[in-house]
């Protein structure tokens, strides 16, 4: 028996869907306030799974611009190249610096760890150009979060009857 | 087992970033650096010692209705939003913006 056929769309949904994801769970890992500092942590160190995810579906991308980088290239590619870059470098920081400081994620886990001041300096100075570097990160991808909703709004049938064919164990 | 590969080639790179930090935070001009970014960073934000720290706002100015909703809570998604959309307004608005006027003015006067 042939296995489903993956629905047209699939890709796209599954990378809007993940991205989407991402951002809400910025956007609230930002407002301690609200989440309080466990959830805070738990959701921070979570959001590290999922920026893996992120990198593994822009894999092809980030091979293939890395190859080359030092070849001919568009100044803005290469622009979003490095900015992509330390974006990956500065949440890394936040993840690790977040690790460090954490009061109660690593307690759960039965990990005691020192009290650093200097680690949290470092928390919250890459927790703000966090803030910049998504936006700039964004903005450079706006036009695709544009075209990608447009063409999801637009055409969400072709992936609800792929996943229905695709359940019903047919080929399509 | 690609994608196992993948994964792994992300954790070490995060592993080097992190293993960097460290490295770096143990030396005498990451101690130092550290030191002045703390004397530079402003009030308010969430770094004090204990003699240093403000006293919290009103708990009548911050809180917004009966169930315990906090403003504080919609300032700091504001604080995240705010940047956030301005930066995407500026990159994607504002050179079409530009290049419209200056097309407009090369033209010359109507």
């Amino acid at each position: 028996m042939q296995p489903p056929a993956k629905p047209q769309n699939y890709a796209l949904w599954k990378k809007f869907a993940i991205d989407s994801l991402l951002f809400v769970a910025f956007l609230l890992v930002f407002n301690t306030h609200l989440t309080g500092k466990t959830i805070h942590e738990w959701l921070g160190m979570a959001m590290g799974a999922v920026i893996i995810v992120h990198l593994l579906l822009s894999w092809n991308w980030i091979v293939g611009i890395t190859k080359k980088f030092f070849s001919k290239l568009k100044a803005a590619t290469r622009i979003n190249y490095l900015l992509n870059l330390l974006l990956f470098v500065d949440f890394t920081l936040v993840i690790m610096t977040g690790i460090l400081i954490s009061e109660s994620a690593m307690k759960t886990l039965g990990i005691e760890l020192p009290h650093d001041e200097g680690w949290k300096q470092v928390h919250l100075l890459t927790s703000d150009w966090a803030i910049y570097l998504t936006g700039i990160h964004l903005a450079l991808n706006w036009r695709w979060v544009i075209h990608t909703l447009k063409t999801l709004i637009r055409k969400p049938t072709i992936y609800l009857r792929g996943r229905a064919i695709a359940l019903a164990g047919g080929t399509k | 087992m690609k994608t196992l590969f993948k994964i792994l080639v992300i954790l070490l790179s995060a592993m080097l970033i992190a293993g960097a930090a460290y490295a770096l935070r143990r030396t005498d001009w990451g101690q130092s650096l550290l030191a002045k970014s703390g004397e530079e960073r402003p009030e308010g934000a969430e770094m004090f010692t204990d003699g240093e720290r403000p006293t919290p706002p009103d708990e009548d100015f911050v809180r917004d209705s009966a169930s315990g909703f906090r403003l504080e809570s919609l300032a700091s998604f504001a604080k995240t939003l705010i940047p956030i959309a301005l930066l995407i307004f500026m990159i994607n608005t504002l050179p079409a913006l530009f290049q419209s006027i200056t097309r407009r003015f090369q033209r010359g006067p109507i």
